[in-house]
Parts: C-alpha cells; structure tokens; sequence
C-alpha cells in the first residue's frame, strides 16, 4: 500500500466505494424501487429525490442504486465464473500439454472470434432470459479468455529455470502448478479480472437494453435506460443519471486496469 | 493456393459443425416454439398440428438431415413469425447490417490512423494527456447510450435526424446511407479511441526498438525512421487487432440497430428469439458465422502480405 | 609536438558526464582515438560503456542530461544540431551493434537496408547503391551476395546478419568504427569468425580507427591497441592493452584481470557420485521420427571432483544435464547417482529463482522435499546455509528482484546445500556474471565442495575456464563425449 501510485489509490477508492454502493443498493435502499407516487410523476432532482422520479413516480436513485447492485452482482458472479475455470482449466491444459490442450484451445478460439454480443444472443435463445440465465450465459462466455490468458503465461513460465529446478527437486506437479506457477500469474489476473468485469458490466447493460436481460421487478441499469429512452426529453435526468452510472463504473475500472498494468510492467 | 483451399475447406467444415451444434442446442430448450406462436389460449389440438407442420415430431437426426440437405440448396425454411422464407427475410437485412459495418469500418479508420500516429509523435505532452482522458471517456460510453445521446442531440436539438424513419437500402439507397450516418458514428466513436490508442501504443513500441536505433545510427533522421521503419512495423499488430474489430462492429450494430430501429439482421435476430423463430435463428447464426470466418481469413491474409516473417513459412 | 598530435586525433571525449535524473551514469570521462588505432573500452555491466558509446554517437534516450564535450574529425558533435549529427551518423561516424537478431527492420530486405545510409547521404540512384551493397557483401565474405541481398532478416543466421550490419557500417567509409559488444550474443565459433572478419577489415581500411567495446578481455586483448578501463561510471585505467593486462596499476583493473581459481590435485579414492553407461538421448519430431542427439555416452564423477563439459551450443550438453537430473525421459542407457537427488545451478540467474517468493520460501523447497518437518529447524538451517555461501539472516524475506545477479547465484548455490546432495550440476552457471562476480562464485564453490566433498558436473563453453577450474574434462562432438587430458583437448580446439 505504502509504494502505490497516487492514480492508483484513486482508482481503488473510487473502485471500493462503487462496489460498496452496489453491495447496499442490493439489500437497502432509500424509498421502495416499485411504490409508485402519481404526484410525483418525472419529478426533477431535488433534495428528496437527488436523481429525480421516473415515470411512474418511482425515486431514480433508489432504482439507480438497486440496478447497481444487480449489474455489479451479475459481473462480479460471471467474472469469478469464467476466472476460475478459465484459470483452472488453462493451467492444467497448459502444464501438460497434449491432445486435450489442443482440442480445447481451438473451441476457445471458435468461441472468441465472434462476436461477443452474439454469442450470449445465441446462448439466451438457449436458456432464455433472467437474471440467472444472463450469469450463466456471460460466465460460459468468459471462460475462453481466461483459458487463454492463464495457458498463455502457464507457456511462458513452464520454461522458467526455477520451475525446472523445483522439479529438480522433486516437487510434484500439482503442487508446482498451485504454488509454484499460478502465484506468478497474479497480475497478469488482476489485469484480465478488471477487463473482464468491465466487459461484463457492459454486456450486461446491453443485454438488459435489449430486453434479453434482467427482467422486472429485477432493476437493471441497462433496462432502466431502454425504459427512459422516451423521456429523454420530457424527463432527461432519467435516462441519463443510469448512463453516467455505468460510464463511471466503466471508466472506473478501465482506469484501474490500466494502472494495474503499468504497475505489472513496472515490476 | 493450397493454403486458401485448406482455409476454405475448415471453413466448410467449421459451418457445419456450428449447424449441428445450434440444432442440437436449441432441440434442447423447454419451451416450445409452436405454443409461444399460438399464444397460451390455443387447444391441444391446434399446437400439435402445427408441431407436426413445423416436423417437431420428427427425431432429431431426421430433422436435422433433411434441414442440411436443404440449407446446402440455399433453403433455410419458412420463418414461423414472418410465414415467408428465412432467405428473403434476411437478404434485405443483410444488405443492411453491412452497410452499416461498413460504415462504421470507414467512420473508424479513417480519423483513427492519423490521430493515432500524433497521438505517438506529441506522446508525453498535453495533447497526448488529453487524447489520453478523451479516449478513455469515450470508451466507457456503451454503444446504445451513445446512440440516445447521438439521437437526442442530432434528432431534437438540431433537428437534422428524423429516429424512426429507416428506408432499407435495397430501396433507397441515399436515403438509407444518410439515415445509417448516425447509427455508424454510435458504433464508431468508442472504437476510434480504441483503434487510436492501439496504433498509438504500437508505434511507440516500435520506436524503442533496437532497428530504429541503428536507422538513426546510419544516418536516419529521427522523423524518416519513425516513417520508413516503425509505420509499417507498427501496423501488424493493428491488422490483426482489425479483424477482431470486425466483431466488435457487428457485435456494436446488434444493439444500435435496436437504439434506432434499423432494420437489420441484429433486430431481427432479437425478435427471433423472442419469438422462439428458430429457423431464422439457425440461418442468422450460421451466416454471421460465415462472415466472421471470412473475415479473419482475409485478416490472416493481410498479415502475410505485410510480414515477411509469414510469408514463406508454411502452416 | 602537441597540434601534431591532435592533428591525428579523430575522437576526443572530453569531461563527459550522463545523469538519468538523479542517477549518474558516466563521471568526467575523458579519452582520444586517433587515426587508424584501435581502441577498447573493457567493464563490467553498468560500469557505463555502451552509454560512452551511445553519446558519441547521439543515440541516447532522450530523458537523459549531458554534459562535456565531444569532438570528432574537428567538429564538435554536442554542438550540431539533429540534422548536422544525421549526415555525419553512418557516414563518417558509424557503429556495429551488440545483437544481430534486434537491430535490423523485420520487414525491409537486407540489401536495401544495408543501402540506407547511401540513400540518407544522397545518392539517390538506386543501381549505384545496390551495386556498392554488392560490392560491400562481398567484402564481408557473403558467399551468394545476390540472394542476400533480396532476403528478409529472419531467413538470416545471426552470424549473417551481423556481417550485414558490419557491411551497412562500412558502406560510408567511416572514420571512426564502433562496436559495442559485436560478438556477444553469437555463438562462439560464430564470433570468432565475426572478430576475424573485423580484424581483416580493419588491416584493409589502413585509416579507419575503432572504438571496440567489450565485457570480454579476452577479446579486447586480440582486437585492441589500447584500452580504458571503466568502472562505475568513471574511467579508472589507461594504457596499451599489455601494459594494463600484464602490469594494471589500479586496484579495480587487478581484479578484474584476476585469473579464474585452478582446481587442486585430488587424494584419490575418493566415491563415485555419478555413472553413465551408455546413453544415447533422442527427441522425435512433429512426424515421430527419432532423431539423435547423443549416442552411448558413458562416462563417471566422483566426491570432491569437478568435471568439465564442453561442447557448441546445440551440441547436447544441456541435455545430457536434464537427463541426469531427470527432467528428459527421451533416452537409453542408465545412469545412477548415488545420494540425494542431483541439484543444478542454472545460467540465468534471473529466472532461476521464483520472482514470487522469498529466500526463505525458496530455499526451504528442498528441505521439505528432505522431510524436515519443524518451521524453526528449517529456518535455522537457512540461515546456516545463507552464511556458508556469503548471504545472512537479512536475506530471508527478500525477493529475488532485490538481489543481484551473483547474489541470486549465490542463494541457487544454497538450495544445492540445502538439499545436501552429492552431485550438482552447474550449467553454464557463470556464463552470465561479470567477470570479477564471476570469479568470486567459482571460489565460493570451490570453498564448498572442499568442506562438503560434493561433485560437480560443470557444463560451459568456455574453454579456458573448463581447463583450469576443473579436474578434468569431456568434451562433446560428433554426438558423444571424449575423455581424455584437459589440456590435451583445450590445445586441440585451438
């Protein structure tokens, strides 16, 4: 903590406190995210309402905080989804080798040049919508990168004398794998977690938009906007306070990914 | 030409794997697709007769066949929903969803190169510093909050824009390009500052290189070594980050096409599902797959014309 | 007297300083090569010869501060302005870089590489410039100059591609050579046919002076007139090359020239701790075909020996090593140690320690592996271990990125101790320290074994070094190894 980056600290911060409001908005939140109030139909920002009301009455911020929790829930599961079996996967493919590794890493490849927004298209015309089916559907899809990623630096410090060494000594393969190698692999991790969870939160929103996504009562960031899209004008404050939440997010964490990653080339 | 024979060959054979893959998937779903079309008041009666229509009775190795020995012929079956052929449902579409990638594709490079390779010659100055927060901010904008602020300003404030007024290009071509302007610059912005900042980042690789420091050690003027060497080395990382792009871009028109409502294979591939329109479901994907499988194909292409390093080794 | 001597002078280096921000690279350094002489500049890593070379030549980065002087051919190059340095860089000024593989463009044909400083100097006439590359291919003893000319750098040998660059060095007919390090990263046959390109060359042009840069004395006492002597940024000795290697007057020069420790006579009947009866390694390509690389190796080590293995790169030595210490199961024959499993010591000192880790964590592997179970044992053994190699106590939670190379080297060694085997296998264990480190690790093993009676299977490809630090040597050709007289096979190889 004491050597870091001012930048980086801000990030973080910023970054902590985001995840903080997520993990409040999804158990508490200032007024109901459903009670509707007709008097206060797309009420501007005031004290009492510092995002506003929507078009039913509702407090944006409370809807705003809420949807937050859902989309930084629905990221963090698939992130952590796609981290630990991409991680475990590409490890162990990469550390031995052979047909298995080859056969996985060409469905991996298949699965990354398309579009990622299709593919979760595809995958939801499969399972179907809801908040779940969207975890599901995202977490299969990061599993890929992560395999790719981890069998990547796994190539590259396979070779690494110090691991030829510890099998000099007669350590085991498992616990070389575990102890040995993956602890190296802690920032090229950290990097690929960032950009995966910014990847989630933006695949979500979009999802959401679309109508594929979360669904009612479930709030979304994502579906919040596609349901104020008409108001933009007679209620500007309620498509936009949702955008500039996930723009910050995004930005947040893009901001974070970039710092970690010249902490990482730093040394 | 042994090399695109073989291409040509996984191509076909990947196609076929993705077929069998989606056919299998979506035999697999609960739901079914002649109750979501009858709606939740039909008899007995009238959703088997229209499973027996649509061969849902039939096993699946015998559906799928008789689905392939069609789909080679071009015939990709009635779309549920529409009651016409999935292959004039998307032709037009289709038409349309390239337009629009195309679009983009131009909308992005075309800034995107020269601001990249200033952003690497004023690197560590103001203008690289704001380049550098401009990009990021508008990296974080997603593609459809984009597409409302685009709109918004563009359709209310100035008035240029009319949402909702899509022609298809297949029957006004202009009308349609200038309608599509919008939707590309949505899908372009965020990827402009991607591309930019990717060239940027290349080229001042490039630059530290050892083969730059003997240019200038044989009597390269620094600016001629930045042009005569690391431009073209620095482009073949951007290439091959080009051809994920294209993904990127028709992963991009999915979702504005929907922001404002182009008529677009993306859009109808939403309402496919929706509408558990499975023929056109398995065409839509089958076809986008094609396109990204060729794409990459002309990006490996690419790559060997510009590296030597590729050219002469074989695969 | 003194302007016919400037009159002769075609580089003077005066009062030059380098600082990066607060560090300082180069203390005042001042020197002058005149015509046709060569000169070399000899140091260890980071005593700031490149960087001498790198300001002469204007190349350096452009956070870094300067000052002094630098005169060459009677202009003052720190006065020119970009443009002005251009037109002399590759003309009358040129240099020859350390690493072939690096510093020339991926994607532009060697001929027409070799041709820019021409067209950088006018000549704007393709013809005339490939006709002077031809010629200059030639030169360089390039057998089919024309098929050079149209290849791409990777469809070249590292051998031939430092040729390539010597020959775009010598394209302007300069006045003064730099080479920084032209050897280095070649093999060693390869860089001896490179260091007897360039001495040839250099009797041709009778004019041309050169600064010749080198870690390596050995190479700077077969190429150079004279030599300064650099140490930690400062220049600490000048003089002809024999004087300063035969009679250094200064503290650092002595231990640099310092001569490698000769091993001593052996009592005798002493264990074997390694025996090879016929082993022949083998890998089998994509196709699997098997393809030898060794064939019926047999040969034995014993307590308190050290046996050297010599051999070109590629010629299996470092196979043989990981068949020994079981890391390659593609072989037949048998081989027994006798002991604790084999430990190696590996060259790159900087990926042979997890970067991840501590000492402590690191050199406790091999005792957990003993099966000694208590914490504090463990690390009182550590700590043992670390005074025994020259380390202490304050070394247990450091991690490797804070060690320097002969450091890191030296907690390798303690691993070794550690696990209390009677063989280890050094390969290549020295190759990349400094000399003066360098020396010191080889003592400190020597120290050792004597204490702990260990073997050690000691694998370079340096020959003079193999002759004198060990026992006895097996040298590598031809697939298989010949035993013999130490001497008899170094005098051979040359």
């Amino acid at each position: 903590m004491k050597n870091m980056k001012k930048s980086l600290k801000i990030c973080l911060i910023i970054a902590a406190i985001l995840i903080l409001a997520a993990l409040i908005g999804h158990f508490w939140t200032p007024y109901s995210t459903t009670d509707m109030d007709v008097s206060l139909k797309n009420a501007p920002p005031s004290w009492q309402h510092l995002m506003g009301c929507d078009n039913f009455g509702r407090d944006i911020f409370s809807r705003v905080l809420n949807g937050m929790g859902t989309t930084v829930l629905v990221a963090l599961l698939t992130v952590g989804i796609g981290l630990i079996v991409g991680t475990v996967l590409g490890s162990l493919v990469g550390y031995y080798g052979g047909i298995v590794d080859t056969v996985l890493m060409r469905i991996c490849d298949v699965i990354l040049a398309f579009p990622t927004v299709l593919m979760v298209l595809v995958f939801i015309a499969i399972t179907g919508t809801g908040k779940y089916n969207i975890i599901y559907a995202l977490g299969f899809l990061f599993i890929p990168s992560f395999v790719r990623m981890s069998r990547g630096e796994i190539l590259k410090l396979k070779e690494m004398e110090y691991i030829k060494s510890a099998k000099v000594m007669g350590v085991s393969n498992i616990k070389i794998i575990f102890f040995h190698i993956i602890p190296n692999m802690r920032s090229a991790l950290l990097t690929s977690l960032v950009v995966g969870f910014n990847n989630a939160v933006l695949a979500e929103a979009s999802m959401s938009y679309l109508g594929l996504g979360v669904q009612p009562p479930d709030a979304s960031l994502g579906r919040m906007i596609s349901e104020a899209q008409n108001y933009l004008f007679r209620a500007p404050w309620y498509p936009i306070f949702p955008g500039i939440v996930i723009i910050i997010i995004i930005l947040t964490f893009s901001m974070l990914g970039e710092e970690l990653r010249d902490m990482e080339n730093a040394g | 030409m042994k090399y695109v024979l073989k291409r040509l060959a996984s191509l076909v054979i990947t196609l076929f794997f993705i077929s069998l893959v989606t056919f299998i998937a979506f035999d697999l779903i609960p739901g079914d697709s002649a109750l979501t079309s009858l709606g939740t008041n039909a008899t007995e009666e009238q959703i088997e007769k229209l499973r027996e229509e649509r061969g849902l009775n039939d096993p699946l190795s015998q559906r799928y066949l008789k689905w392939l020995s069609r789909a080679v012929r071009g015939d990709f079956g009635d779309s549920y929903q529409y009651k016409i052929p999935v292959t004039e449902l998307i032709g037009k579409r289709a038409v349309t969803t390239l337009l629009l990638a195309l679009m983009s594709f131009i909308f992005i490079y075309v800034p995107a190169i020269p601001l990249g390779m200033l952003a690497a010659k004023f690197t560590g100055k103001w203008q690289d510093r704001i380049s550098h927060v401009g990009s990021q901010v508008i990296m974080a904008i997603p593609p459809f909050f984009m597409g409302i602020l685009l709109t918004a300003l563009f359709g209310v404030v100035l008035n240029i824009f009319q949402p909702g007024n899509f022609v298809f290009p297949t029957d006004d071509l202009f009308k349609s390009l200038r309608y599509l302007v919008l939707p590309a610059i949505a899908i372009a912005l965020p990827k402009i500052a991607m591309v930019m900042k990717y060239l940027r980042n290349s080229v001042l690789e490039e630059t530290g290189k050892d083969y730059i420091k003997n240019a200038v050690a044989s009597g390269s003027t620094k600016k001629t070594a930045l042009w005569r060497h690391a431009f073209k080395n620095a482009m073949i990382p951007v290439i091959t980050f080009s051809t994920m792009m294209i993904g990127e871009i028709l992963s991009g028109s999915i979702v504005v096409e929907q922001v404002f409502s182009v008529q677009g294979i993306g859009r109808l591939m939403i309402t496919g599902i929706s509408m558990r329109d499975y023929p056109v479901i398995t065409a839509l994907v089958l076809y986008v797959a094609a396109i990204v499988i060729i794409i990459n194909m002309l990006g490996d292409f690419a790559y060997r014309l510009v590296d030597p390093r590729l050219r002469r080794q074989k695969l | 007297m003194q302007d016919n001597l400037d009159q002769n002078v075609i580089l003077k280096v005066e009062d030059l300083c380098l600082s990066f921000g607060q560090k300082k690279i180069l203390k005042n350094v001042s020197f002058q090569v005149r015509k046709g002489e060569t000169v070399g500049i000899v140091g260890e890593t980071g005593s700031g010869k490149s960087m001498t070379a790198m300001a002469v030549m204007g190349l350096l980065p452009d956070n870094a501060t300067v000052s002094g002087r630098i005169t060459f051919d009677g202009r003052i190059l720190t006065k020119l302005t970009e443009k002005e340095q251009a037109a002399i860089r590759g003309d009358d000024l040129s240099m020859v870089f350390q690493d072939p593989m690096t510093f020339l463009d991926p994607v532009m044909k060697v001929g027409k590489q070799v041709g820019e400083p021409l067209r950088n100097h006018g000549i704007k006439d393709k013809k005339e410039r490939k006709k002077r590359v031809l010629e200059l291919f030639r030169k360089v003893s390039f057998k089919d100059p024309e098929l050079i000319y149209k290849s791409y750098p990777h469809e070249l040998s590292g051998g031939m591609r430092q040729r390539a660059l010597i020959a775009q060095a010598l394209i302007g007919d300069p006045k003064l050579l730099i080479a920084d390090e032209p050897t280095t990263a070649l093999d060693p046959k390869v860089a001896d046919d490179i260091l007897s390109l360039i001495e040839k060359l250099n009797m041709e042009h009778k004019d041309m002076a050169m600064l010749f840069i080198s870690h390596d004395l050995d190479i700077i006492r077969r190429m150079c007139d004279r030599v300064l002597v650099m140490y930690q940024g400062e220049l600490v000795e000048e003089g002809k090359t024999r004087d300063v290697f035969e009679r250094p007057k200064e503290e650092y020069t002595k231990t640099l020239v310092a001569d490698i420790p000769h091993c001593e006579e052996l009592a005798g009947d002493d264990d074997t701790v390694l025996k090879l009866t016929d082993v022949s390694a083998f890998y089998k390509d994509d196709s699997g075909v098997r393809h030898d690389i060794l064939e019926n190796v047999s040969f034995h080590l014993k307590e308190n020996e050290t046996l050297g293995l010599v051999g070109e790169s590629g010629s299996g030595k470092s196979t043989l090593a990981r068949i020994i210490t079981g890391l390659n199961k593609e072989y037949t024959g048998k081989y027994e140690t006798f002991g604790n499993k084999p430990q190696m010591i590996f060259q790159d000192a900087y990926s042979s320690l997890n970067p991840a880790k501590t000492v402590e964590w690191i050199m406790e592997i091999p005792l957990k592996v003993r099966g000694i179970k208590g914490r504090k044992e463990r690390r009182q053994m550590i700590i043992d271990i670390l005074e025994k190699v020259g380390l202490d106590e304050s070394y247990l939670d450091k991690k490797p990125k804070n060690l320097s190379g002969g450091q890191r080297q030296r907690v390798c060694i303690g691993c070794a101790l550690c696990s209390e085997s009677k063989l280890i296998i050094a390969d290549e264990a020295v190759s990349s320290l400094d000399v003066t480190v360098s020396s010191k690790i080889l003592k400190l093993m020597q120290d050792l074994q004597k204490e702990k009676g260990f073997g050690i299977l000691f694998i370079s490809h340096n020959m003079e070094l193999v002759s004198k630090y060990c026992h006895r040597v097996l040298k590598i050709e031809d697939k298989t190894v010949k035993e013999g007289d130490k001497y008899e096979v170094i005098n051979k190889e040359a």
